[in-house]
């Protein structure tokens, strides 16, 4: 154990980990940051009021949205059109262009747009921009997007319920086999669940990124580690003991707990600044929600996804730490690791980018330009994520293997 | 030149180097064949600026309708008949004006509309040359540019950039590698040989930037023929560029063909990664360690990215606008080079102004660095 420690000391270096930390703060910035902040109430927009009513109607509906239940949602509605209208009277411009409720000003943008299409003198005159201003003003000073967002919803409740997939003429045509029978499954279910798909899309794409990072921050952490001994020449050293010789089982040990450690630690950052988010509302929700779209492989709720999509950052991880090592043992220098490191990590980056584009839910793949459709069957993009850590882990053992039947 | 010899021999007896080159290499070539989607169009479009020339008037339009019809010629056909002088009567103030939306009456604000007051004659001046009325690639033109200038370019700088600062890095730490450096700092001449690695990595650097972006562009213009645009003004009509989603013509500070633009960006492109590879000498110089060099080369180039959009989060525009004085800036948007560049720019010719500059103070400051260490002792 002592050796192991050693090793770990050896691999978290300060003036490393500083730079790293870093590194991480800025990707945070350019990328996650954005998917976390985007249901955080910093911006407008149609996923941001449905984020809203549908942490709303948890509290009061629960989990799922039954017929009587959205049969009162008409009744929300007409109350928030009646709020609207109040909204309205405090602006003047308004009555001035002649709508003085939620229809009217709907029929007041269409207006606009088909004159705006039509005619290219009236995009470049005074009376567009002065409409362009009031419909900005309307919308971000009233409840509009709520009234949008309520309204989309009700639209796509009721749709399902008039159209299933199952009933649809191109069912058998546009699903595989299995796809059917799963979705014949979630249909006789009949469980109407309403998770924000926006929410869905948002928590993939941060968790996504957390996965990059994991990748590149356990990259960056590993490349030195063991093409330091090597260009310190310590290896004969260390086959001069019977220890000494356990030394690399050792040291690919101790990479591979560094790297879960980093990626425990990323996860963790991470998951607290989306959690804080008031995301914990939506945590019993069952993940296939018609009412929203998407089908799952598997029956899970919203937490469950959350924890899925945490320990798949963590293979990525583990994955990321495997590959540096074994490609670490066998570089001269630092140049020479790093040289391997870029093509390493843009790899990863594909790979991941495309096993975890819709994980546990159906998805396909599109190659050739778009020429081939490869759909997805049940499990195997987690089965590669298997293979993917199995195959970096064999490398490493392979390596130690290969080294005690070496002449040094 | 002895020593400039040994030095890239090390570089060459790297396998690693090697094995990421040709990686580059298949990505760039896969890349390129990725890009069939409009090959056609462009290769029929030179085959018909070949017969009937790159300057769409009425003889050219008169001959275009008496060719053979395929689908492609109608598209041109169509596209030529619809193509207007983008030039005539463009008043660069609306650009400003959308960009003083953001900007509002900041140093910045004052800047951009400097510049597009600057670019008035241009503009008239493009409308008189009748360079709008150009073929370039016809309907393919804004697809087929951004392609070959904005993404492939972006792709063969970013990995000559790469390239270019592992190998200064690498030739400049080799002695610490090998654990000689005391040796070699025990005479005058083992010390000066510190100032031919850094030649030798800038020169390697702007080496494989060449062969990487040779391969690429064969490969490039091996699929799609480019023999009768050659001469097209790159502001033709077809052509348009858009930043902060407000699409405009290509208004450049110079008068460019397809051939000029991509002489004059592959030039550029060279100073610019040996200006990245003096960055990396720079750093190795202050810092002493390879690892950790890197690193901070990492830090300063997503850093490059960051701040300035972390400035523009917080209205800082005057700040934002002196931020976009570096060359990472730069080396990702090659397809603006030469031109207005919108946000990317506040002075005419910024990219050139950029990179000479850096070139200057990385080079001096690298140079004075090294006759400083000239002077130090050596560390244990």
């Amino acid at each position: 154990m002592r050796l192991f420690w050693q090793e770990m000391r050896k691999i978290w270096r300060p003036g490393i980990l500083a730079f790293i930390v870093l590194l991480g703060a800025m990707f945070y910035w350019v990328r996650p940051d954005y998917y976390r902040e985007y249901y955080n109430g910093g911006l407008s927009g149609g996923n941001h009021e449905i984020y809203h009513l549908s942490a709303e109607w948890a509290e009061k509906y629960g989990t799922t949205m039954e017929q009587s239940e959205r049969e009162e949602l008409d009744l929300q509605l007409a109350e928030e059109k009646e709020i609207f209208s109040r909204m309205l009277a405090d602006i003047p411009e308004a009555a001035d262009a002649e709508f003085t409720d939620y229809e009217g000003f709907v029929a007041f943008i269409e207006i606009h747009h088909n004159a705006y299409r039509g005619d290219e003198s009236y995009h470049a005159g005074e009376l567009f921009t002065q409409r362009e201003r009031l419909i900005r003003r309307v919308q971000g000073g009233t409840n509009y997007g709520r009234i949008e967002d309520l309204d989309t919803f009700l639209f796509r409740y009721d749709h399902f319920l008039e159209s299933p997939a199952s009933a649809r003429e191109n069912f058998h045509t546009v699903y595989t086999p299995q796809e059917q029978a799963r979705i014949l499954e979630l249909e006789a279910r009949d469980q109407r669940g309403y998770l924000p798909s926006g929410l869905k899309t948002a928590t993939s794409l941060y968790f996504r990124y957390l996965a990059f990072w994991n990748a590149l921050g356990v990259i960056l952490l590993l490349a030195p580690f063991l093409v330091r001994d090597r260009m310190r020449r310590v290896r004969s050293m260390q086959w001069a003991s019977r220890t000494g010789c356990r030394t690399l089982a050792v040291q690919m040990a101790a990479g591979s707990a560094s790297a879960l450690l980093f990626s425990i630690l990323s996860a963790a950052v991470y998951s607290a600044l989306f959690l804080v988010n008031g995301m914990l509302v939506f945590k019993d929700f069952p993940l296939y929600s018609p009412v929203m779209g998407g089908y799952t492989w598997f029956d899970m709720t919203y937490g469950q996804y959350i924890f899925a999509l945490i320990g798949l950052a963590l293979a990525a991880g583990l994955i990321a730490g495997a590959l540096t090592l074994f490609l670490s043992y066998y570089s001269g220098n630092y140049v020479a690791i790093l040289l391997k490191a870029v093509p390493l990590y843009l790899a990863l980056w594909m790979t991941l980018n495309e096993l975890e584009s819709g994980i546990l839910f159906f998805h396909w793949t599109y190659l050739l330009n778009g020429a081939l459709r490869l759909r997805w069957p049940k499990g195997l993009d987690l089965a590669l994520f298997v293979l993917l850590l199995a195959a970096g882990w064999g490398l490493c053992l392979w390596t130690c293997v290969r080294q005690r039947r070496r002449e040094l | 030149m002895t020593l400039l010899g040994y030095e890239w021999r090390k570089l060459a007896r790297m396998p690693a180097l090697w094995v990421f080159v040709a990686l580059c290499l298949l990505f760039n070539i896969f890349y390129v064949s990725s890009a069939g989607y409009n090959r056609r169009l462009v290769n029929e479009t030179s085959q018909t600026a070949a017969r009937l020339g790159s300057r769409v008037d009425a003889a050219f339009l008169e001959g275009l309708s008496a060719m053979d019809r395929t689908k492609n010629q109608d598209l041109l056909l169509t596209g030529c008949r619809e193509l207007t002088d983008v030039f005539a009567f463009y008043d660069t103030a609306g650009l400003t004006e959308s960009y003083r939306y953001w900007l509002g009456d900041s140093l910045a604000g004052r800047w951009i509309g400097w510049k597009y007051e600057l670019l008035s004659p241009r503009a008239a001046h493009l409308s008189q040359s009748g360079a709008s009325m150009d073929l370039y690639a016809g309907p393919a033109t804004a697809n087929a540019h951004s392609f070959l200038f904005g993404d492939l370019m972006r792709f063969i700088l970013g990995e000559a950039a790469i390239l270019g600062m592992l190998s200064t890095l690498a030739l400049l730490g080799h002695e610490e590698i090998h654990r000689t450096t005391q040796t070699v700092c025990a005479s005058r001449t083992g010390r000066r040989l510190f100032r031919w690695k850094l030649g030798a990595g800038v020169a390697a650097a702007m080496a494989l930037y060449l062969a990487v972006a040779a391969v690429t562009l064969g490969t490039y213009f091996a699929l799609f023929d480019y023999s009768g645009i050659w001469n097209s003004s790159i502001s033709s009509g077809f052509n348009q560029l858009t930043d902060m989603l407000i699409p405009r013509p290509v208004l450049t500070w110079a008068d460019f063909t397809v051939g000029g633009y991509l002489a004059a960006v592959l030039a550029l492109g060279a100073v610019l990664t040996a200006v990245l590879a003096l960055l990396a000498g720079f750093v190795w110089v202050v810092i002493r360690r390879v690892y950790l060099a890197a690193l901070v080369l990492m830090v300063v180039c997503l850093g490059g990215l960051v701040v300035p959009s972390v400035l523009a989060e917080l209205d800082m525009w005057t700040a934002y606008a002196l931020c976009t004085f570096e060359p990472v800036i730069v080396l990702l948007n090659p397809v603006g080079w030469f031109t207005e560049q919108g946000m990317n720019a506040f002075i005419p010719w910024q990219e050139t102004a950029v990179t000479a500059s850096w070139l200057a103070l990385l080079g001096g400051g690298t140079a004075a660095l090294l006759k400083r260490m000239d002077r130090k002792d050596v560390p244990a």
